[in-house]
């Protein structure tokens, strides 16, 4: 399985961050996730971040994700 | 069944709020009682459909005569109705107004770049004030980039189909 895969596979509860550009932060494991806004509809809604690594792009937002409250 | 009912009203009126909330953060024109609501995988599909017949409306413009400032101002009218379009599909309203937040603090407008904003921009990007260059690059310039990021979409869309089954939702890194 893709480390992507594995990423929308677990279980995350996502924080505002108060950046529009990455409006949603998690800490995972010890690391720090983030998720780029992108110019949607023309490129997929979303790009995740691990640290600096760009992790690949979320279309839609994943069922084990919890957005914040 | 009294606290079922009770849980559905109040789950009812939270995302009436939340919707409430992207109206704010959006303007009016961007939501529609009608507009059929999708996945935005699905969404972005039809955006892509319909935004690649840009080339061949610019070549009947051409044959029409118009000259690259009317071209591009078609070509921009076009791509924004699009993306209302795509944006009034949208399921989810925290979504709807990250989107018009982004937008807002990108372009000064929650529903995409301006003309005016296209052309600053072209004209910085090409580093020249010859604005027939300007309007060329506004028809175009948006659908070469795009196509270029959709095609590693696919590229790695298969490839996780290859290797995980497809989700269709993903690129991988």
């Amino acid at each position: 399985m893709s480390r992507l895969s594995r990423c929308l596979r677990t279980e995350v509860r996502w924080d505002e961050s108060g950046d529009d550009e990455r409006p949603y932060r998690a800490s995972v494991g010890g690391e720090n996730w983030s998720l780029r806004l992108n110019d949607f509809p023309a490129q997929p809604l979303y790009t995740l971040f691990v640290g600096a690594k760009e992790i690949g792009h979320v279309e839609d937002w994943p069922a084990a994700w919890k957005r914040p409250d | 069944m009294r606290p079922l009912l009770v849980l559905l009203l109040f789950a009812s009126a939270a995302h009436a709020d939340a919707w409430d909330g992207a109206r704010a953060a959006c303007g009016p024109e961007l939501f529609s009682a009608t507009a059929r609501k999708q996945l935005n995988y699905v969404i972005r599909k039809h955006y892509q459909k319909e935004e690649a017949k840009i080339p061949a409306l610019n070549r009947g413009w051409s044959r029409q005569g118009l000259g690259p400032e009317q071209r591009a101002r078609r070509a921009f009218a076009f791509r924004r109705a699009l993306r209302l379009e795509c944006r009034r599909m949208m399921r989810e309203p925290a979504e709807v107004k990250l989107v018009c937040q982004r937008d807002r603090k990108k372009y000064g407008d929650p529903n995409g770049p301006t003309f005016e904003w296209l052309v600053r921009h072209a004209k910085e990007t090409l580093k020249t004030d010859d604005l027939n260059a300007i309007y060329e690059n506004i028809v175009v310039t948006a659908e070469k980039s795009n196509r270029l990021v959709n095609v590693g979409v696919w590229f790695l869309s298969w490839k996780e189909w290859a290797l995980n089954g497809f989700s269709g939702e993903v690129k991988e890194k």
